[in-house]
């Protein structure tokens, strides 16, 4: 164990102290302000980010952090408050930050679990292995950790370099000193952020400190709950990199943090951080802060005493108030991905060649649902909205049901809220969240089908792909919402005994049905070293290439066998940029071909004894024929500089035979070959062996 | 004074982890008497079982007279799918399995399933994941259990060869690791007894005259 390995803990003591004196300053509850203090922080970075000064804001945040608890232990806070005979400043200041933090169970179960995640995943280091935390998620939280720079701009193989960076930024903060990066680190900063959320839902005074366990659990049980019975994607629950259950947690804690301030200003601004956050964490955090602003302005408006003109101008303000932030960081986002990398996020949505604008996409999708849009896309539109129609009930989204049963549950638990409430502001309350929600939550649908049908290719669309990961994730987070609603009546409400009565029978039952149909064998607890073997594999034959490879290469990736998992792993580990190959019926004029991220080279011809010879090749999946002449052309037309031979077979060493100057490897055990690709001009281009490492016939 | 302390909920707190780090400690003290009794009854062989005493499904065996290129002596398997499965049937008490094996190629997801007295198939409830043992191999700790079979799933990617020179069952395992907790036992000592203690207090609260 490094030193370095306890960085984190060092961030989260910061951040527990933080809050503390935060909390003693302000007067509210300590549980509730790990997020907007992560969430301050990622904003801040992402604002630092972007000026190109990530490090040195890092240590600006780091040093008034610290500057700031300092000043709460020693300065006067009454000008006429002196300190008792025998006290000093720093016991009067330091006994109120003590008061501060035991009234909150919260934040303390936040530290503690906070700790315990990151001692626990530091013992078993848990690596990235999805193909999404390769694409985007862990690769550029690398890239921001290795180069200090935002990853639009930094070195890295990337699919979608305009993705915002919260996440990113979060990881770089939790392992801010230790040289290099850690894929552990980054899942715990990950899950840090998560129990932020769970803490603003679980914010009960100390006299209620066992509704802020019971509560901590049953939050910790939700991204359980919303997950397909046997879904296998139960086991990376809390060990994943990807950002759309963030979505989820921090849109919900963001709600918890207004509804537990119960609109004090200080609570607003709270609640702004973590709305800008929010922004920042995948380009849909954008839609979701704004409807998060939208329900609190409706709350605003209708869950007061008196509701009327006056109730509406502040409500007004509040939304504006609340989504300025967040417009303009969605703006300066858009600004610097445009000046770091080229790429504009306003130009539209769908693949080169039928990329559509915006407008269209809102005006013509309406125009759709109402039966009168365009003939381009109406086909697409209605098979799309009859799959999502159908998905309502047919798609397994939770452990006890679809779509549609769980938006029943969150009105189900919020109609409880009503019951129990006191008439008049509580009861409108828990009523706005209900027709709010549902109401976002019909806007939040229509918008992905709309992406859908003028985002996804038509065979994506018609699978509604990921349909669950990008729904969920609002539903969980309404859901976190509206029981922290239940929550303040078990505190306050008319009939506390039966809201808290009811609370803690629903934890059970939450409980009950994780552990029947929803808790993996495997998880964050225990997690499967022997998952890692071809990561490391990879990593180690990376690490040999090391020295021979720049960003200025292009790499083309043969690997026999591969299913686009290397790929994806070499995307990660090379310090080279990453080729795309081809997959189809030849290159040559005419060939049916298309563009693919790896590439399986087999033998094009008919010929019985040849294919005899090299029939296995039939088990590969997605296949390229190709012959000497099909990859002289690929690669004289990509101008690639390197072929990597990861895995080898007897079409690469008998029939590509005339490529390689030196006789190619029949297999490649212990590691990856490096081969130049020369082009004199010849018949074929030249492939010769390069590198430190060269196979030794 | 019982009654005393569980009304306060740090002291109850406080014994509720104390009856649980007991229970838990008993628990271990009684595997390892468990084990004791098995190994002095003969019930726990520490033995070596070779690949004649495993049934193979979705998996090849190739030895020197099928392919010369093979030493003499070696074995090697193949999965020929996803799923490939080395089963032994038998009654035993078992605490340590080592798979020795050397993949010739990374593979992934080494298991090891275990089917209890009374069950017919191998259960997903019953799995114990192999870690990687240094020399290629896996271990498997079952930390004492009454089997009547063991499936293990040397990898599951399919097509990979590996050396295979035995499953090793009851092999040594340190005196201390009975005591180790598992994951999901640490997560129920750190968590368990404050989850009661708070649900006690719930209770506590609801049954008290209202004084709110």
């Amino acid at each position: 164990m490094a030193v370095s390995d306890l960085e984190g803990l060092l961030i989260l003591t910061l951040v527990g102290l933080v809050c503390t004196a935060l909390a003693a300053r302000t007067r509210l509850n300590a549980g509730l302000l790990p997020l907007p203090v992560l969430a301050g922080s990622a904003a801040w970075l992402t604002v630092c980010g972007m000026l190109g000064v990530l490090r040195p804001g890092g240590w600006a945040l780091l040093a008034a952090g610290t500057a700031y608890v300092l000043f709460e232990l020693l300065a006067a806070r009454d000008p006429g408050a002196l300190p008792d005979a025998g006290q000093s400043r720093f016991d009067m200041n330091s006994r109120r930050m003590a008061r501060a933090f035991l009234d909150a169970p919260a934040l303390g179960l936040f530290l503690l679990c906070g700790a315990g995640i990151w001692l626990l995943l530091m013992a078993q280091k848990p690596m990235f292995l999805r193909w999404d935390e390769f694409s985007f998620w862990g690769t550029a939280c690398r890239m921001t950790k290795d180069n200090h720079m935002l990853h639009p701009g930094a070195p890295g193989n990337l699919t979608a370099r305009s993705y915002p960076p919260a996440m990113m930024v979060l990881t770089y903060l939790f392992q801010f000193f230790g040289e290099g990066f850690s894929e552990w680190k980054c899942l715990a900063a990950y899950d840090i952020l998560a129990l932020a959320a769970f803490a603003a839902f679980a914010a009960f005074p100390a006299k209620r400190w066992h509704l802020a366990v019971i509560g901590m659990l049953g939050a910790g049980l939700l991204p359980y709950f919303f997950l397909a019975p046997g879904d296998s994607q139960a086991a990376t629950v809390y060990l994943n990199a990807m950002g759309d259950i963030y979505l989820g947690l921090v849109f919900g804690g963001a709600l918890c943090l207004y509804f537990r301030t119960k609109g004090a200003r200080a609570g607003l601004v709270c609640v702004g951080l973590a709305l800008v956050c929010l922004t920042f964490v995948k380009d849909m955090g954008f839609a979701y802060a704004l409807l998060a602003a939208a329900l609190i302005a409706l709350d605003r408006f209708l869950a007061v005493e008196k509701p009327g003109l006056r109730s509406f101008g502040c409500a007004s303000a509040s939304g504006i108030g609340l989504a300025v932030p967040v417009l303009a960081g969605f703006a300066a986002w858009s600004r610097y991905v445009l000046a770091a990398s080229g790429i504009d996020k306003g130009a539209g949505v769908g693949a080169e060649g039928s990329q559509v604008g915006y407008g269209y996409m809102l005006t013509d999708g309406v125009l759709q649902f109402l039966g009168r849009g365009g003939e381009t896309h109406a086909e697409k539109f209605a098979q799309v909205k009859a799959a999502m129609f159908a998905a309502l009930t047919g798609t397994p989204l939770c452990l006890v049901g679809g779509t549609l049963t769980a938006a029943v549950l969150c009105l189900g638990v919020l109609a409880l809220a009503f019951g129990l409430a006191w008439p008049g502001a509580e009861r409108r309350r828990a009523a706005c969240l209900a027709a709010g929600g549902l109401g976002a939550f019909a806007v939040f649908w229509l918008f992905h089908l709309l992406l859908y049908v003028y985002s996804f290719s038509a065979k994506e669309a018609a699978l509604l792909k990921d349909y669950d990961r990008y729904i969920a994730p609002y539903l969980m987070g309404w859901l976190l919402a509206a029981l922290c609603v239940l929550g303040l009546c078990g505190e306050n409400g008319r009939r506390w005994k039966a809201a808290q009565a009811a609370s803690g029978l629903g934890v059970l039952a939450l409980a009950a049905v994780v552990a029947l149909w929803g808790l993996p064998a495997q998880g964050f607890w225990n997690v499967n070293q022997s998952n890692y073997a071809i990561r490391q594999d990879v990593a180690a034959r990376a690490q040999l290439l090391a020295d021979d490879l720049s960003w200025d290469d292009t790499v083309l990736l043969i690997s026999q066998g591969d299913d686009a998992t290397r790929w994806y792993y070499y995307c990660y580990e090379l310090n080279a940029v990453m080729g795309y190959g081809w997959g189809g019926d030849g290159y040559k004029e005419g060939d049916n071909h298309w563009v693919s991220t790896f590439m399986n080279l087999v033998y094009p011809d008919s010929d019985p004894r040849e294919l005899e010879l090299y029939a296995y090749q039939s088990e590969y999946p997605d296949q390229a024929l190709c012959d000497e002449e099909d990859l002289t052309l690929f690669l004289r037309e990509k101008q690639y500089d390197y072929i990597l031979l990861d895995q080898s077979d007897k079409y690469i060493r008998y029939g590509l035979a005339d490529l390689f100057t030196e006789q190619a490897p029949l297999e490649c055990i212990d590691a990856a070959y490096l081969y130049r690709i020369v082009d004199d001009g010849g018949e074929y281009v030249r492939l010769e062996p390069a590198g430190e490492v060269r196979y030794a016939p | 004074m019982l009654r005393k302390l569980t009304d306060r909920p740090v002291a109850r707190t406080g014994l509720l982890y104390l009856a649980m780090a007991t229970l838990y400690l008993l628990a271990c003290l009684i595997g390892l008497a468990q084990g004791a009794y098995y190994t002095f009854r003969g019930l726990a062989p520490g033995r070596t079982l070779a690949i004649e005493d495993l049934t193979c499904e979705s998996v090849v065996v190739r030895d020197h007279s099928y392919d010369e290129s093979i030493p003499e002596g070696e074995v090697r398997i193949v999965s020929t799918d996803t799923d490939p499965h080395l089963v032994w049937e038998g009654e035993a008490w078992v605490g340590r399995v080592v798979l020795h094996i050397r993949q010739l190629r990374p593979a992934t997801g080494a298991e090891l399933y275990y089917r209890v007295p009374g069950k017919t198939e191998f259960d997903t409830k019953n799995v114990v994941f192999g870690v990687p043992d240094g020399q290629g191999g896996y271990v498997f700790d079952l930390r004492g259990k009454r089997v009547t079979g063991l499936r293990i799933d040397p990898d599951s990617i399919g097509g990979v060869a590996a050396v295979f020179e035995g499953v090793e069952l009851n092999a040594a395992r340190p005196w201390y690791k009975a005591f180790q907790p598992t994951g999901r036992e640490l997560l129920w000592l750190a968590g368990g007894p404050l989850l009661i203690s708070a649900a006690w207090e719930l209770l506590r609260g609801l049954r008290k005259t209202p004084a709110h």
